[in-house]
Parts: structure tokens; C-alpha cells; sequence
């Protein structure tokens, strides 16, 4: 099995569309022009396996750029490196560099074993560490959360025709306006008011009278969203 | 899954091919029969696939609306959520055709007034592969107990059939279980068991109850169908009818009084090559009151009145009733205040000294029964003429009818002589009343203010062919034409409501930006809020030729629906 590098010619052509946005999401918090907390905020890891070995490979690696004072090197490395240090800058940078190293061949082998498919064509080759980390068995991606995800769904589904509904209200929005305009008097005549405010009560009335019926059906509705959101494990209901 | 399909299902309908009531009947036969309300959705694998390979659905991407629909957070969240379907190890067609294709249903019945735990409520699924559906349940089970959405899967007994509870880690649960290949899904023990127990109760091979009940309303093949069983909502709408205001007792109660005779009702959608959305009403006709017989079209024959509204109108309105009749059924209805008039009393006190107080009940008697109210285009030969023309004819008919018309020419002059009078008062603009009489006879009285006036308004009115007519314009009095007297009237449906999409949004689009501001001095709204309005409008009518609203006698019931007939067809 192999794997390709996020930043590859070859990883572009390779990379799902639907992993797209992710991916370059995961770029720029590794090259830190955005905080982890926005990986957070994207749903696709959710519902994609590979996506998700990404995020934790690049966890770990950002987790190590956070603690970077104790690359595991061996003695004489050690003692080369201290040799030359001399407190400058130019160390400090390449301490960096070899935790960035360390964390890029972590994220690798996360990435390895989390990758979907095998890349057919692509050649075995060993992922050079030339400062070999300790690093912690990779945390197994978060187990999906098919009851959340399916509210999400549901929830898309409900407010999909809200694009359409909201025109549609439009008519009868201004058919009302249209009446009132029309029926308001000019003036008040009081002879004239009380049955025309009994007239204008039947439609009241109707509406009073189906409220048997509407009533039951918006219970019926809600009940309906209530043992969805059971399964989804919100609102659960008690047995 | 393709942005067709999705629009298939978020548009979701149905098309004309026989039901399979194999599946249907399978799962009526174990619903409850005595639920308030049973929503039944069948044969959506055919009528997606419908949808989603008609020119409609091809053609919906470039519109107005569709484009909205395209560019929508919900829409986009909806297409990426289909990737839920590789995690429960099936795909989106696959469930529509092996899982919820055939028939799906919900029954519900509300909790009884101070038993607030016996709610009812059961999903039910035919699928065409049950195991299909076991399949994904068991995928669904398993994911949710590894991520600790639930605790664990228990198996059940009642009456010697298994059933599963999911078990949340709060004590919660959900139940479900297969009896033959009907599924059946429910937040509620109590309804898993009772689902056991009908399967083993309801008789296999017989015309399940409910869908004889549906086949008496007529809906039994459609798409979806909300079906109400109205003893089961009798306590709430007598409790309606007794603790009612005084201005809505007399209403309730003879609404309690038509409810108490209304066998079944059902809501309904069907899509053949046009979408219909309706009502359909039984009756018990010996539980209904006799005045309620004759409106439910029990009793009289129902005549078609539509062919009084032009075939190039934009929309109308159309009835078949006297004014009589009318008048004695909304004064049944309508409360009467303590100390003010009723409403036969305030059309007594207020139109009889007009047409004469001894006239008056021939008048009421003579108007109707055919009628009609519709808006035409602006004539286009008037200059600048940006307003609908509008148009109410009432047949003036019996045996008085020349005394009647004589009276009601009178009535309505006296309306235009106050109106004219009311605004000279306040106008330097004047308006002068004007007779023209034709070569073929008609006399046609007009109110003229071509200063005041917007271009092509002239409100008119005349006597023709047995109709009164008045319109916002002369010229559409000349072409008003009456159907042939004696001539056969059309059977089945009777059209009460036409709207022709096509036009409007013509109409719309040419005059929208006059009309708004017209409308906003009138007090309707801020012109640009109108405008917006009128391009929403506009927007939805893109997507529509014609839409009528019908009626249609059913043995002991009645059906009203709305038809729409799509700019595009719905079948290939």
C-alpha cells in the first residue's frame, strides 16, 4: 500500500471532489493560516474515512510541532547538535524542522494505514525519517455518528423547499395586503361594521373549527421528527 | 445520486401507474385501522424515476426557482448527505428500490384528554427486499453502538413473536420488528405489540379495511394521501363547538353538526401528467343536517359554470349559486352581534331602499345561479393601459327576471351616481357618467376621467344576454360572451378557480414596476417591497401553464383538488 503526499501533483488528480475542500482546508492549517478549531466545523470527515485519517495524521503532526523540545535522537546526533548549537536562531529553526519532519512521517504513516484504496501504479517507497519520533499509536478516527448525520440530512430535506415556499408565500402574502387595502373603510360606518366583522369572523370560525384536525396533524408531524431524532439519538423518547 | 433524482424526490410525487397493491394492501392489512391519522406514501420508486427523467425536471435547473434551489446551503448539504448511504453500505437508489420504493405509511393517533402517555404512533415500510432493510438496520445498529449513540440491541418477545429494542443510554428506546415482510418502526412499546397482535389478528386475503375506506374516498391509488378518521377527533371538535366565543358558536356548531356526518376525508396528492393536491369528503347523509345535504352537493345537481370566465383571462373565480341561497347560508353561519343588525337584516336596511324593500327578495331570487369574476391583460390597444382588466357577470334568471333587471340596473347606477358624486367632491379632475348604446342594442354606462383615471381604467357596466356585467372597461363587456342557452353542460368536474401561469407572469413582467407603484398608493405596501412581491409571484408562475381548482361530485361526498398543469411535462 501506498500513499501520496497532500501537496503532490499526483495527490491533486487523486483526491476525491468531495475530499477537495477539506484537503485544502487541512493545507492551510498546516501551513498555519488557519487554527485546528476550523477543522472542527467541516462535516465531510464525518461521512469520509480517508478524510478523517488525514485530519488525524495532521493532528499529530501539529501536536508535535506544539512540543518540539524533545525530539528522541539518538546520543551523538544529540551531542553534534549541541556542539554546534550556540543558542542562535539558526538551531531553533532546524530543531523545527526536524519535529515538522518527524510529524510529516507520523501524518504519513497515519495516512498509510487510513487510505482508502490502494494506488495502483504508485511505487513502494519507504518514507525517509531521518529524526525518528516516538509517536503514539495513531488514535483510531472518531467512530461516525450515522444518528447526527442522518438529523443533518433530515434537517437539509425539511428546509430544501424553502427555497421555493418562500416565493410561493409571496401570493398569498399580497392577496391579504390586496383585501385589506380594499375592505379598509375610508371612514367608519357603524351600521355597516357589525355585520361586516361577522362575515370577517367565518374564516376565523373555519380555522377554529380545523383545528381538530391541523392540531393532530402538526402533533402528528412533530411526533414523526421525534422518534427520527430517537434514532438520530436526540430527543429520545422514553420507552 | 444526480441532482435530477434529488429534485425528483425533493419535488416528490407521483405519476399515473397502477399502484401495486400487493405491497399497499400487505400493509394496511396490519395498520391501525382506528388511527386519527394514517399517511400513506406508495410507489415512489416509479414515480421518482418519472420525475426525474422528465422534461420538467431537466428544464426546473434554468429557472428562476430552480436556480434558488440549486444555489441553496440545504440543497448542497442535502447532495453531500447522500454519502451517509456508503456508511450504512447501500446507496440512495438502492433504497428507493429495494427499501421504501413500494409503500411507506405513518399512523397516528393523539393522546386522549388526560392520558397524556397514550399517544400512538407507528411508522410502517413494505420494502420490495426486506433484507435488504435488515441489512441496513443492522449496519445502522452497529455504527450507532460503536460511536455510544446507543447502548445495545435487545432482543424482545410478545405472543411468541420476536421484536428489537434500541436502548439509549438515558433508558430510552426505540422498537422495531418484521412481521412477514412489513416492517414496523415505533418510539412506543405498546404500538410494537399492538402491530404483533393485529398481524396475527387481521384476516390474509380480504380487502384490508382501510383500504376499502380509501378506495369509497377514491384516493386509494394515489401518491400520498393523508387519511382522517374523524370519530377519532369527535371529542375535540364538540369541545370546540361548546367552549366557542359567542361570535363563533353559531359557526361550530353546525360545523360539529356537518362533522358528526362526515364518514372519511382524505388529503391527497397525485401526478399524472398533471400534480393534483385535494380533498376528498364522504358523508353518513343520514347524520347530516338537510340544509348541509343540498351545500355538500348531496342533493342538487351541480352545474358547470366556467366557460363564463374567457379563455385568455389571466384568472377567475366562478360559481354556481343565487344569491338567495347564499345569503341564507352565511346568515346561518355568521353571529349576531347583541343589538346590531344580522346580516339579512343589514342587507335589508342597506340595498332595500335601492332596489326597493318589496323588490328585494325578487332581486336576491333572480341573481345567480351562474357567475363569474376574472382579470383580462390590459387591452393593448388603449395607450399605456398597464392594469388588469377586471370583470364580474351575474346571471339574472326566473321568472321575475325583467322586473329584477330593471331593479338591479338601478342598483348598481346608484353605486357609480355616489361614486362619481364622492369623488368630484374631492377632485379638480372630474368624472362625468356616460351612456353608449351599440348598433346591436347594448347600452353600456361608463365613469370617464381620462385625466384622473390611469390609462384604459373606465369602470363599466350594462345588462347583456341575461347577465349583469361590470367591468373596469367597456370593451370587455362587448366581448363578454354567455354560454349558449340550452347548451349540454360539460360532466365531471366543475372548475371553480382558473389561473393561467403563462399570462400572469407575462402580465407581470410587462406592467410589474406601474402595478407595484399603483398598488403601493393604495396602501398595499412600499413599492419596492410590491415589486419584490410581484417578482417572487412572477418566479413561481414560471413553472406553471395552467392551474384550476375543481370540484367533483363523489358518491355521497364531494372532491375539491387543485390541478396544475406544469410549464413542462411531468412524463417523458
Amino acid at each position: 500500500m501506498t500513499m501520496i503526499p497532500l501537496n503532490t501533483p499526483n495527490a491533486d488528480c487523486l483526491i476525491p471532489p468531495a475530499c477537495r475542500a477539506t484537503v485544502d482546508r487541512l493545507q492551510l492549517v498546516l501551513d498555519g493560516d488557519e487554527t485546528t478549531a476550523n477543522l472542527e466545523l467541516d462535516p465531510h470527515p464525518a461521512v469520509c474515512a480517508a478524510c478523517r485519517g488525514r485530519i488525524a495524521a495532521a493532528r499529530i503532526m501539529l501536536s508535535i510541532l506544539a512540543t518540539p523540545a524533545e525530539p528522541r535522537v539518538s546520543p551523538e546526533l544529540t551531542n553534534r547538535i549541541l556542539n554546534s548549537l550556540g543558542a542562535d536562531r539558526r538551531t531553533r529553526t532546524r530543531r523545527r524542522a526536524f519535529a515538522l519532519a518527524g510529524g510529516f512521517a507520523a501524518a504519513a504513516l497515519v495516512l498509510w494505514f487510513s487510505w482508502p484504496t490502494p494506488l495502483p501504479g504508485q511505487p513502494d517507497v519507504a518514507v525517509v525519517n531521518p529524526v525518528p519520533p516516538v509517536v503514539e499509536p495513531a488514535p483510531e478516527p472518531p467512530p461516525i455518528r450515522i444518528g447526527a448525520e442522518l438529523t443533518k440530512a433530515g434537517q437539509a430535506l425539511r428546509d430544501t423547499p424553502k427555497a421555493i415556499t418562500s416565493s410561493a408565500s409571496a401570493a398569498p402574502e399580497m392577496f391579504a395586503k390586496l383585501t385589506d387595502a380594499f375592505t379598509r373603510p375610508a371612514t367608519p360606518l357603524t351600521e355597516i361594521d357589525a355585520p361586516g366583522a361577522a362575515l370577517a369572523d367565518i374564516p376565523t370560525a373555519t380555522r377554529t373549527g380545523l383545528e381538530p384536525v391541523t392540531g393532530t396533524a402538526q402533533k402528528a408531524f412533530a411526533r414523526l421528527m421525534r422518534d427520527v431524532g430517537g434514532i438520530a439519538g436526540n430527543a429520545r423518547p422514553k420507552s | 445520486m444526480c441532482r435530477f433524482a434529488v429534485f425528483a424526490t425533493v419535488l416528490f410525487a407521483c405519476i399515473a401507474p397502477p399502484v401495486l397493491a400487493g405491497p399497499r394492501d400487505e400493509l394496511l392489512r396490519v395498520a391501525p385501522p382506528d388511527a386519527a391519522l394514517l399517511v400513506v406514501v406508495q410507489n415512489a420508486r416509479e414515480h421518482v424515476k418519472n420525475l426525474a427523467d422528465s422534461p420538467f425536471v431537466a428544464w426546473l435547473p434554468s429557472t428562476s426557482l430552480g436556480k434558488k434551489l440549486l444555489d441553496s446551503a440545504e440543497f448542497k448539504q442535502l447532495r453531500e448527505s447522500a454519502a451517509l448511504f456508503t456508511e450504512l453500505g447501500t446507496t440512495p437508489q438502492a433504497v428507493l428500490d429495494d427499501i421504501v420504493g413500494d409503500v411507506v405509511a405513518f399512523a397516528y393517533s393523539p393522546a386522549p384528554a388526560g392520558k397524556p402517555d397514550a399517544e400512538q404512533a407507528v411508522v410502517l415500510i413494505r420494502p420490495r427486499k426486506p433484507e435488504a432493510l435488515a441489512k441496513v438496520i443492522d449496519r445502522f445498529n452497529e455504527l450507532q453502538t460503536k460511536a455510544g449513540e446507543i447502548k445495545a440491541v435487545a432482543r424482545r418477545e410478545h405472543a411468541g413473536a420476536a421484536y428489537f429494542a434500541r436502548q439509549h443510554l438515558d433508558g430510552a428506546a426505540e422498537f422495531y420488528c418484521f412481521r412477514g415482510d412489513v416492517f414496523a418502526f415505533s418510539s412506543s412499546e405498546a404500538d410494537i405489540k399492538a402491530f404483533i397482535d393485529r398481524d396475527k389478528a387481521a384476516p390474509v386475503g380480504k380487502v384490508p379495511a382501510l383500504v376499502a375506506r380509501l378506495t369509497q374516498l377514491g384516493v386509494a391509488d394515489a401518491a400520498v394521501i393523508m387519511l382522517v378518521n374523524p370519530r377519532s377527533l369527535d371529542a375535540e371538535v364538540n369541545a370546540k363547538a361548546s367552549s366557542a366565543k359567542p361570535d363563533d358558536k353559531r359557526f361550530l356548531t353546525k360545523f360539529a353538526e356537518v362533522w358528526t356526518g362526515l364518514d372519511a376525508a382524505a388529503v391527497y396528492m397525485n401526478l399524472g401528467k398533471e400534480l393534483e393536491v385535494g380533498l376528498s369528503l364522504r358523508f353518513n347523509p343520514d347524520k347530516l343536517p338537510a340544509d348541509a345535504k343540498k351545500w355538500l352537493a348531496l342533493t342538487q345537481k351541480w352545474e358547470s359554470p366556467e366557460r363564463l370566465i374567457p379563455r385568455d383571462a389571466l384568472f377567475g373565480f366562478a360559481g354556481h349559486v343565487r344569491a338567495a341561497d347564499l345569503l341564507e347560508v352565511v346568515a346561518s353561519l355568521a353571529p349576531i352581534p347583541a343589538g346590531k343588525p344580522g346580516v339579512k337584516e343589514w342587507i335589508a336596511q342597506t340595498v332595500g331602499p335601492i332596489v326597493g324593500r318589496d323588490n328585494l327578495p325578487l332581486v336576491l331570487d333572480s341573481l345567480g345561479p351562474n357567475w363569474a369574476v376574472w382579470a383580462e391583460a390590459p387591452a393593448k390597444d388603449t395607450k399605456d393601459a398597464f392594469l388588469p382588466t377586471l370583470v364580474a357577470a351575474v346571471e339574472v334568471s326566473g321568472e321575475s327576471r325583467a322586473k329584477a333587471e330593471k331593479s338591479l340596473l338601478q342598483t348598481v347606477e346608484f353605486g357609480f351616481q355616489t361614486a362619481r358624486v364622492a369623488y368630484n367632491g374631492r377632485h379638480t379632475d372630474q368624472i362625468e357618467l356616460k351612456e353608449t348604446k351599440d348598433a346591436a342594442g347594448l347600452t353600456i354606462t361608463t365613469l370617464v376621467n381620462d385625466k384622473g383615471f390611469p390609462p384604459g381604467f373606465r369602470p363599466s357596466f350594462a345588462l347583456t344576454q341575461g347577465y349583469l356585467v361590470i367591468a373596469t372597461s367597456p370593451d370587455a363587456i362587448r366581448r363578454f360572451t354567455p354560454p349558449a342557452a340550452g347548451a349540454a353542460l360539460p360532466k365531471g368536474d366543475i372548475t371553480l378557480a382558473t389561473l393561467s401561469g403563462i399570462r400572469t407572469r407575462e402580465y407581470l413582467q410587462t406592467h410589474g414596476a406601474k402595478l407595484a407603484a399603483i398598488l403601493a398608493e393604495l396602501g398595499v405596501g412600499e413599492a419596492k417591497a410590491v415589486r419584490t412581491h410581484l417578482e417572487d409571484i412572477a418566479g413561481v408562475l414560471e413553472l406553471i401553464d395552467t392551474a384550476t381548482v375543481i370540484a367533483r361530485p363523489t358518491e355521497n361526498g364531494l372532491r375539491i383538488a387543485v390541478r396544475v398543469k406544469p410549464a413542462k411535462p411531468l412524463l417523458k
